[in-house]
């Protein structure tokens, strides 16, 4: 088990800051189970993440609900993008 | 095509001298730059605007962006910046320049980079003022600009 940092981007960093951690088994933890985990374990992130909108990003692309995250992964949650 | 992501005010007047400069074949130049406004849209005072960015990725959102507009449009050339950080009122926040050999392709291209850009690029915005801050995400308007693209054959 491995501690992992995730940075919050916009809103997202109102009440939690920029930084939350997560523990990611070793054998890598699925977007779809992480996003259920923080949803639970930081109550600020449950209604951005059950409205769908928010994508995940990990070592600087955006991936889909079934990438598997890894133990080193560099790992972002981004709300809604505003545009420029 | 050039596009870079600035971290400190830039000049677009000396941007697009620059641009000229280098795309002197061409037949048609469209610029087009964008300023921080020192009122939200329901009128209430912005003291800045902040455009949070995330590492690589915002770039790389442009770059798709003018990549898109290059294969789509009959330019020659393209520049793009955009500011992130802290933007005060007046300040440029984004500047558009295209070159092709005849104008319609030069001022598409550019109305296609922007309706891009304000609705696909990666930045969070938010508004400060006297009366809090305030996160902004795109307008039915911006996203109805971006999809009239879709709609149509070039």
């Amino acid at each position: 088990m491995t501690e992992v940092q995730i940075e919050l981007c916009g809103r997202l960093a109102d009440q939690l800051g920029r930084q939350i951690s997560a523990v990611v088994p070793d054998r890598g933890l699925a977007v779809e189970g992480l996003l259920a985990t923080l949803s639970t374990t930081f109550p600020p992130l449950e209604v951005p993440i059950a409205s769908g909108r928010i994508k995940v990003c990990v070592n600087d692309e955006i991936v889909s609900q079934d990438y598997v995250v890894q133990p080193q992964d560099e790992v972002a949650l981004f709300p809604p993008v505003s545009g420029g | 095509m050039r596009v870079e992501l600035a971290l400190a005010p830039f000049d677009p007047a000396e941007r697009l001298a620059e641009f000229s400069r280098t795309a002197s074949w061409a037949g048609a130049i469209v610029s087009f730059t964008g300023l921080a406004r020192s009122a939200a849209r329901d009128g209430t005072l912005v003291s800045a605007l902040v455009l949070e960015s995330y590492r690589g990725v915002t770039l790389a959102s442009m770059q798709t962006i003018a990549d898109d507009a290059a294969a789509r449009f009959d330019i020659s050339a393209a520049d793009i910046v955009h500011r992130a950080g802290t933007i005060a009122p007046g300040e440029p926040i984004v500047f558009v320049a295209t070159a092709s050999a005849h104008r319609r392709a030069a001022f598409e291209a550019a109305d296609y980079l922007m309706d891009r850009l304000k609705t696909e690029a990666i930045f969070w915005k938010r508004e400060e003022g006297p009366d809090g801050n305030r996160w902004i995400e795109p307008t039915a308007e911006d996203e109805a600009d971006r999809d009239r693209w879709n709609n149509r054959q070039d």
